[in-house]
């Protein structure tokens, strides 16, 4: 805060307080909420789509628009996960576990009003801690080299392996089988091509959206089909009071805290992003899930996931505006937009223009206020398309998916990916297989396997170097901490 | 049988009309659709606002929409390899650049060779830079040569991945000099910024563009310009040139049609990328992302191109990337 005068937020109140920036927040979060929900398009894609827009306009109205957008498009993913169980952006992949069994049983508006509620919480402390703590933190984050982000990956992919139903082993099967679809494409230490079949579609690896919508939506949809019964039992949709949803924030308030933090962190370290913080938060909420709720779908899965998907916001934001470094992908096509400005950003940026600092700190905090009157409106007719009949909404769905397979390059073969992909899916999960385990590796894979390779390289293959540095092997003493804790429960189970 | 003249004549006209319409040349009405710009690199960074700046105004100047259409992987491969899937008439443009185009088709079967595009023009370059760590006890390129001489295998770098331009070309410097260093692959250019500043290695060897903010911070030192004249934005770091060392290094950007494009539409094309690539609004756009300036027309942009997979092969094998 010392860096900031009083001066400053004064420019920046005058300059933020126009009705056609607040007007133009509120477009950005609207046209954010549009791509954060449909399946396919991201808030990256839509920032990337907005830039070139903002090439004359003035900095305040640029910002309005493009931080609008990502606020927006973080958290709008939540709504077809828990309705449909198609994440709308693969941040959100987590929350559709819990939201939708949730949405199933007729708990669609608690899920909804927790997913709005706790993506402003996220984003609410996330821009806190970029107002507080910006510089100091990126130095922090300096400290992860290959040797840390391979324990941190180790970590993720520990917490969620161990917690994803029944069989341990079969968890552990479907993560080898998502990491093994990681692998495809080009490596990226070697530089030679792998598991591509001579096909140059996976050259650049084994696209994640149409992975998520084929292993998440398509794979349910095909479970449905093949189920006569199925919407006849779905129960009456239920309405939450606000006492209800509030009640289950002061119950775990240290989890929503915990979550909004995680968030924050993984979004400073460069090269992460909102799925990665969903996952870890989801498996530090899942780890005191009593078994029934694993059926019934656990709020706390919901409250940990989107708090820590919308608290990357801020934390990306902080490797921006202090090194020029993009914390997630729709941090770096910021850069673009920015230099447009005439900003370069750099260490410098919040101390030479603290003005502008505050206006973004300000633009960020109004695009939550919006998300958070927007969604809380919206979450009572919402639940309405699960009234639909499966021979209706499943065909609607599958186009959903399609177009949405298809929107990533305006190419058809991720469309045939995703066909394929949902297939295998569907027939994993007759076989007991867990789905979140698939996506989890296939998210985390990459990330331990170069890190791990680079850190070795760097280190002339000297294995010590993951217990001699302290943040590494506080990592990897965690994820073998969990490992030990999962197995004694479940021999005592 | 003779026809009525009143039958005849417009029958004549008509059938003359329609000949007419069949022979009609499709490089005549060129183009008479949307044509697609591939751009191998995502939606929203430099390059793609380059593209898309250069698509409106081709658009204004051929009356068709340009429309630009973002394939990133495979550091380019991807899009490169989707643009090859097209016909050759010039409905597709690729937005091609130094490593997708001249190296990976070297390494591996990416879904097309160098010679499956033909040049329309350079449009830009951007000259590449070494830094370092600003507490880093190097302040020229003669110490980190002497110091990885002084320990092969001592020194780690960083460029944007394994193949990549900026690796090659440091595999290159390295072999002139008689030096062995170890290269770490840092995903994309602000990636191995980071493995800098993080220590992990000793030296960056990317774009320069990218840590101009780093270096006014005074997070990290530039020490090395690989480019023929310093560059405006770095005014007081010497080129290599400079320090003893002649190596220049850029990654180029230019536009491409698939091979089988008729010639007038080739050459249609190559004088309406001219007069919008150097124009200058683009220049002064150009200049905004600190692009260099490069153009070059279609002759001279295929000699490099041809000059770069000469040089690409000899290095590619020296490290093991191809047998």
């Amino acid at each position: 805060m010392d860096l900031i005068s009083f001066s400053a937020i004064g420019t920046a109140l005058g300059a933020i307080a126009d009705p056609m920036i607040l007007l133009w927040i509120l477009i950005g979060v609207v046209v954010g909420l549009i791509f954060g929900a449909a399946p396919g398009l991201t808030a990256t894609a839509g920032v990337a789509i907005a830039t070139p827009l903002t090439f004359g306009a003035s900095f305040e109205v640029a910002m309005a628009l493009l931080l609008g957008i990502y606020c927006g498009g973080y958290f709008a993913g939540s709504i077809p996960a828990i309705l449909i169980n198609t994440p709308g952006a693969p941040g959100n992949a987590a929350t559709a576990l819990d939201g939708y069994r949730m949405a199933r049983r007729g708990k669609a508006d608690l899920a909804l009003s927790l997913s709005v509620i706790s993506s402003f919480i996220g984003g609410f402390v996330s821009i806190l801690v970029l107002m507080l703590a910006a510089p100091r933190l990126a130095d922090f984050a300096l400290e992860f080299t290959s040797v840390e982000y391979f324990a941190l990956g180790t970590f993720g992919l520990v917490c969620v392996a161990a917690v994803s139903g029944g069989s341990i082993l079969k968890g552990m099967i479907a993560a080898a089988l998502g990491m093994l679809l990681g692998c495809s494409g080009i490596d990226p230490v070697g530089g030679m091509t792998r598991l591509t079949f001579g096909d140059p579609n996976l050259l650049g690896g084994v696209p994640l959206m149409p992975a998520l919508i084929a292993f998440f939506a398509v794979s349910e949809m095909l479970v449905q089909a093949a189920r006569r019964d199925s919407l006849a039992t779905l129960p009456a949709q239920r309405r939450v009071g606000a006492g209800e949803v509030l009640s289950h924030y002061l119950r775990n308030k240290w989890l929503t805290i915990r979550s909004a933090f995680i968030g924050t962190g993984i979004g400073i370290l460069p090269g992460t992003g909102p799925t990665i913080a969903a996952w870890i938060a989801y498996g530090e909420s899942a780890r005191k899930k009593a078994p029934q709720a694993q059926e019934e779908g656990d709020p706390r899965g919901v409250i940990a996931a989107e708090t820590a998907n919308n608290a990357v916001t801020g934390g990306a934001l902080i490797p921006l505006l202090t090194l020029g470094i993009p914390g997630d992908t729709v941090t770096a096509v910021l850069i673009g937009a920015l230099l447009i400005q005439g900003i370069d950003p750099g260490p410098f940026f919040i101390a030479e223009k603290s003005d502008l600092f505050v206006q973004i700190l300000l633009i960020l905090l109004f695009a939550n206020v919006c998300i958070l009157v927007i969604g809380l409106g919206t979450r009572r007719w919402l639940p309405a398309i699960l009234k639909l009949p499966p021979r209706i909404l499943i065909p609607i769905v599958g186009v959903l998916c399609a177009t949405g397979a298809f929107a990533i390059n305006n190419t058809p073969f991720e469309v045939g990916l995703m066909a394929v992909l949902g297939l295998a899916g569907y027939v994993l999960i007759r076989f007991g297989f867990p789905m979140a385990p698939v996506v989890l590796g296939l998210v985390l894979g990459p990330m331990v396997e170069t890190n791990l390779r680079n850190a070795l390289t760097a280190n002339d293959m000297d294995a010590t170097v993951f217990l001699t540095r302290p943040i590494g092997a506080l990592l990897l003493a965690a994820a073998a901490f969990t490992v030990f804790w999962t197995w004694r429960r479940h021999r005592r189970t | 049988m003779k026809l009525p003249l009143s039958i005849a004549r417009p029958l004549a006209v008509a059938a003359g009309i329609a000949a007419l319409s069949f022979a009609a040349p499709a490089v005549a009405e060129y183009p008479e659709k949307p044509v697609r710009i591939v751009v191998p690199f995502g939606a929203g960074d430099s390059l793609d606002g380059t593209a898309r700046v250069i698509a409106e105004q081709l658009k204004k100047e051929l009356k068709v929409p340009f429309v630009v259409q973002n394939i990133p992987g495979a550091g380019g491969g991807k899009g490169t390899a989707e643009a090859n899937k097209a016909k050759g008439d010039g409905y597709t443009l690729l937005m091609g650049s130094t490593g997708a185009l001249t190296a990976r088709p070297l390494i591996s079967k990416p879904g097309y060779v160098t010679s499956d595009f033909v040049p329309l023009a350079q449009l830009v370059e951007v000259p590449i830079g070494l830094a370092v760590k600003a507490d880093s006890p190097f302040k020229s390129v003669k110490d980190i040569v002497a110091a990885a001489k002084a320990k092969p295998g001592g020194i780690k770098y960083a460029t944007p991945g394994p193949g990549a331009t900026q690796h090659i070309n440091m595999e290159i410097f390295a072999k002139a000099q008689g030096i062995k260093m170890k290269h770490i692959g840092g995903r994309g250019g602000k990636g191995a910024i980071t493995k800098t500043l993080s220590g992990e290695v000793d030296f960056v060897f990317v774009g320069a563009p990218n840590y101009t903010g780093l270096a006014k911070g005074g997070k990290l030192r530039v020490i090395g310009i690989a480019a023929g004249k310093r560059v405006p934005y770095f005014p007081d770091v010497p080129t290599f040139k400079e320090q003893g060392y002649d190596f220049t290094v850029a990654v180029w950007f230019g536009l491409l049609t698939r091979k089988g494009t008729p010639a007038a539409v080739v050459s249609k094309l190559r004088a309406v990328v001219k007069k919008v690539a150097t124009q200058a609004s683009t220049s002064a756009l150009y200049k905004k992302f600190n692009f260099n300036e490069a153009f070059l027309d279609g002759e001279g942009f295929q000699k490099r191109i041809d000059a770069n997979v000469a040089k690409h092969r000899v290095v590619l094998k020296d490290i093991g990337l191809i047998k």
